[in-house]
């Protein structure tokens, strides 16, 4: 009889370790989280009118996806680089490969971020050679290494160098500026739209208020296309 | 018999860390608690997560579970004063043990970023190893024959 008294103290604790644990798991799953809020956030919200031809910024994903979020970014914005890092890789890979999504980068280096013109620069001059977002992962990811630095163009050079691009074609490209007035005019759409901070996302035309992070551009899409189901009637639209 | 106590707390600790880590890599979750910094969202997504195709987190679901189902069933009347459950958990932990290392390893000289979780695994195994290496050691064997 002595000796079961330890064992059911220690089994008491087993059982409470685990019932609190599976209580943490189930509080971090997106069971407790309502997706109903975005549909409503999406519904209130202008839809704006992309020129599209002139701006058309790097693209990734189906063609025929319902969804499209245009994101308009800085590469020296830490905001920016935060969701690059902590959102990105989810939504490249469990999104984009649904064809429910398809994301449109727009470079919109800020005023007075000095450092960032070079970083848009070689993005696009990457993006010429097709590895656009593997470029982007690699300024946003190190953003800490070259944002702060007199000559940021020679480190974020290393990066090309890293992702795999041709380098001469890719010194031309930035010796020339030959990717400028791709930026410059991703820049004039934003600043028609009345993008004023970064990033700055538009879910099928209509701006969202804030920052997006995985959880609600998930249930955005599952709203707006759900996986294997018809697509739902759009939310009435306000055009301006 | 207390060094197999601890085995099952520890081996519980990482089957609980082991599960949070498996449902976010198959979407369950939707962010990590992990500072913010992004360092366990890249250790997560990068193509080091997977080993064989199948999750890295899998497997240590499947380890600390049979580490757990052994300190227990070690705890049993049939098996307590025996070597056999300590001699089986000091084996599979050394196993988990070689094999944090190595995932460690990419984490530090390729990856380049520390998953926290990811680390605490790798601590709790290592702890199992040493607490069932000491059991083997004090637990009584039956006189021989």
């Amino acid at each position: 009889m002595a000796a079961r008294r330890p064992m059911r103290a220690f089994y008491l604790t087993l059982g409470i370790i685990a019932v609190l644990g599976a209580l943490l798991i189930v509080w971090q799953t997106r069971l407790l989280r309502p997706a109903r809020s975005v549909t409503e956030t999406l519904a209130s919200a202008p839809v704006a009118s992309m020129s599209g031809a002139a701006a058309t910024g790097h693209v990734l994903g189906s063609d025929s996806a319902p969804v499209e979020i245009v994101e308009f970014a800085d590469f020296e914005c830490p905001s920016c680089a935060r969701f690059a890092i902590l959102e990105w890789p989810e939504i490249q890979q469990r999104l984009i490969p649904t064809g429910r999504l398809k994301w449109r980068f727009m470079n919109f280096p800020l005023q007075g971020h000095t450092a960032s013109p070079p970083a848009h620069l070689a993005a696009g001059c990457a993006g010429e050679q097709g590895r656009f977002f593997e470029m982007m992962d690699a300024i946003f990811n190190r953003q800490n290494e070259w944002a702060t630095e007199r000559n940021p163009a020679r480190t974020i050079r290393d990066y090309a160098k890293q992702v795999g691009l041709d380098m001469s074609r890719f010194d031309a490209c930035v010796e020339t500026a030959h990717a400028k007035p791709g930026v410059d005019a991703e820049y004039a759409e934003g600043e028609r739209l009345g993008v004023n901070a970064t990033p700055t996302f538009f879910v099928n035309g209509r701006e969202w208020p804030g920052l997006l992070n995985f959880d609600q551009i998930q249930a955005i899409v599952d709203s707006l296309a759900p996986a294997g189901g018809a697509k739902r009637a759009a939310p009435p639209a306000r055009r301006r | 018999m207390r060094h197999r106590m601890a085995v099952a707390v520890l081996a519980l600790l990482g089957l609980l860390a082991s599960a949070y880590l498996l449902l976010y890599k198959l979407g369950v979750v939707g962010s990590l608690a992990c500072g913010g910094s992004g360092a366990c969202e890249r250790v997560q997504t990068s193509p080091y997560a997977q080993f064989l195709g199948v999750p890295v987190a899998a497997y240590g679901v499947a380890g600390f579970a049979a580490l757990l189902a052994v300190a227990l069933a070690g705890l049993r009347e049939r098996w307590v004063d025996r070597a056999t459950p300590s001699r089986a958990l000091a084996a599979m932990a050394g196993v988990g043990v070689l094999f944090a290392a190595y995932l460690t390893y990419l984490e530090i000289a390729v990856i380049h970023d520390i998953c926290r979780w990811c680390a605490f695994c790798a601590l709790l195994i290592t702890a199992i190893l040493v607490v069932s290496l000491l059991g083997t050691r004090s637990v009584n064997r039956p006189p021989s024959r």
